[in-house]
């Protein structure tokens, strides 16, 4: 375990971007296209993508959400978090040839029913779209650009580097050179049915089956299976339904006991991040943060049989200035449900015993002493081995633990803290928890996008405390994180393990008034 | 050279006047000229950077222009590199000191870790 700390470089962090450049990407397309009438959805779509694609995005009827004024703040953070010189230089490029302005470009070539996919190809990613166009715009395409004809009736765009091939009403395009996925997609097109496409896939079928989305997304998960998910738009903002694989952090769900979303929204009430789950009974997953934190203090299989179903998260919304330093970092509590709170409590006081042991032999420090500073309740200041162990970084200021054993109507709980205000805002909902004994909601959460804006630019503002290597990246990351956060006043989300392997939910984003 | 070792030897006047120096009757009337050769070879030097300024612009945007990246590549490059921007931010997640801790022989060890106990 030691090696494997030692070691650490984030694994959980690859799939975390993944999603991200997923989803970055499906908004991309959605702020590219412009107005456009509402598209039918029974011919292309997934239909015409073969099963083998990494990452498929359709947005159909963009003018829509060009037009909804409520996704403003959103759709601005998008686009500065997207917008390239080169980019807008190519578009404006392509406009200036075709005689329109890039507005309109947009409308005419993205703006009916798009669909973006990728695969990874023998070199490099191969990408194809298939939009559907009018006539006389690809007739003014061929006019203005004048493309060699190539083998298969194909438009080569030698200039634009493209190559084309004319599905009417679809136009379906890909990269000179890389044209393998375009191929197939064109096969796609031309043959019947949809027999080897992404439609055929169940997890797809679903997405097919229910109502069309203004977006739809299909992702291939690290774990071999696939993700779907669809975004609408609702009263307050965005509605994103998600369907896949939930078996790898953070996505991982477990479904031993329906859990309360009023809880949850109790716990919620001025906090930055709350969320509401059942206990993770699979095997430990270091890449995640939470389980490495527990097994750096060990738990073995004594105390995973004391546990109980359910866990709780909170982050503050008012973070802690650590002294003298400045930056705020955030304050989080956890609570663990355990059977027996007598054992419990020798269980996780030892824990934090040997989880000091474990930090300050890393440090090379002596190991700070566990105070029993009420019953049932010790605390442990890491402060100083965390600052050694990783490096002086600000959230080494997160090393004033609390280990505490409540018991009420609510159950039998472990509580582990890094602040008093998480601490006490915990301990004051558990009793609420008494309610969690029906639905079918396995997992819940709620976060405030304000204040963890606030967070990320105060981050942003001190980068070369967290990023000593490359400050100027980490500030312009962190402010651009702030913007999107910025932007939603409020997300909630809730889970359900539907069968072994699949997990489905919601999440609805409510966008901050323009 | 402003000042001609031999005055008296026309051949020699003649040619440096040739060769556009001009002479000093005076030290005051050199100083001058000195002063004005200074200022025209800063003029000079400041026409050049300028010039290489434009030279250097000019091949830049041209190049920009004649070699513009395809929409499509434009277009997935944009939204990587968006992705990458949002990726930074956990470059800013604590790591382990690279520096190794010093061994505390007989101090805390994590044996008792490695070996769980049980309750």
């Amino acid at each position: 375990m030691r090696r494997e700390w030692d070691t650490w470089r984030m694994p959980w962090a690859a799939g975390a971007r993944r999603a991200l450049t997923n989803l970055t990407i499906a908004a991309s397309v959605a702020a590219s296209a412009r107005a456009a009438p509402p598209a039918d959805g029974a011919f292309g779509g997934f239909a015409s993508v073969p099963a083998d694609a990494r990452l498929a995005v359709r947005v159909r009827d963009a003018r829509a959400l060009r037009a909804d004024a409520r996704l403003v703040p959103l759709r601005d953070a998008l686009q500065s978090l997207l917008s390239s010189r080169t980019l807008s230089e190519s578009w404006e490029r392509l406009a200036g040839q075709l005689g329109m302005d890039a507005a309109s470009l947009g409308d005419q070539l993205l703006g009916l029913d798009v669909v973006y996919a990728e695969r990874p190809g023998p070199e490099s990613t191969e990408w194809a779209i298939a939009t559907r166009v009018d006539p006389r715009v690809h007739a003014l395409l061929v006019e203005r650009l004048q493309p060699a004809a190539g083998s298969g009736g194909r438009a080569a765009f030698a200039e634009h580097r493209a190559v084309a091939a004319w599905r009417p009403p679809y136009l379906v395009v890909g990269p000179v050179g890389r044209t393998g996925l375009l191929d197939d997609m064109v096969r796609a097109f031309d043959a019947e049915g949809d027999s080897g496409t992404l439609a055929s896939l169940p997890s797809v079928a679903l997405l097919r089956a229910g109502a069309g989305a203004p977006i739809e997304l299909v992702w291939r998960q690290d774990g071999g299976g696939v993700g779907s998910m669809q975004a609408r738009t609702g009263d307050r903002g965005v509605e994103l339904q998600f369907r896949g694989s939930g078996d790898a952090w953070p996505l991982r769900l477990s479904a031993g006991w329906p859990v309360d979303p009023a809880w949850c929204a109790d716990l919620a009430r001025g906090s930055a991040l709350a969320m509401v789950g059942n206990a993770w009974t699979g095997p430990a997953e270091l890449a995640g943060p939470v389980d490495r934190l527990l097994a750096a203090g060990v738990v073995d299989d004594a105390m995973r049989a004391n546990l109980g179903a359910r866990t709780a998260l909170v982050v503050g919304a008012a973070p802690r200035v650590a002294a003298g330093g400045g930056v705020p970092i955030p304050e989080a509590a956890v609570a663990i449900e355990v059977r027996d709170a007598r054992l419990a409590w020798s269980q996780w006081r030892a824990w934090a015993g040997r989880l000091c042991t474990d930090l300050a032999g890393r440090a090379g420090l002596a190991a700070p002493p566990v105070r029993t500073v009420a019953p049932a309740r010790a605390a442990v200041d890491l402060r100083e081995v965390l600052a050694k162990v990783f490096d002086g970084h600000p959230f080494a200021g997160c090393g004033a633990l609390e280990v505490e054993v409540v018991s009420g109507p609510g159950g039998n709980w472990v509580l582990l803290s890094t602040g008093a205000d998480a601490h006490v805002r915990m301990r004051r909902s558990l009793p609420s928890a008494t309610a969690a004994r029906a639905g079918s909601v396995h997992e819940c959460g709620e976060a405030a996008g304000p204040p963890i804006a606030r967070m990320l630019e105060a981050w942003a503002g001190d980068a070369a405390r967290f990023a000593r290597e490359s400050p100027a990246e980490f500030a312009d990351g962190a402010s651009m994180a702030a913007r999107l956060a910025g932007a939603i006043e409020r997300a909630r989300w809730r889970m359900r393990r539907v069968d072994e392997g699949m997990v489905e939910g919601t999440c609805v984003l409510e966008v901050v008034r323009p | 050279m402003s000042e001609p070792s031999r005055p008296g030897i026309d051949v020699t006047d003649s040619v440096m006047k040739r060769l556009g120096y001009e002479r000093a009757p005076d030290p005051a009337a050199a100083r001058r000229l000195r002063m004005r050769r200074m200022a025209v070879r800063g003029m000079q030097a400041t026409a050049a950077t300028l010039a290489v300024a434009a030279v250097a612009l000019w091949w830049w945007r041209g190049d920009g222009a004649t070699s513009h990246a395809p929409v499509g590549d434009a277009f997935r490059g944009s939204v990587v590199q968006g992705a990458g921007r949002l990726d930074a931010v956990l470059l800013g997640l604590p790591k382990p000191s690279r520096r190794p801790a010093t061994d505390t022989a007989g101090g805390p060890a994590s044996a008792d870790v490695s070996q769980p106990r049980t309750y």
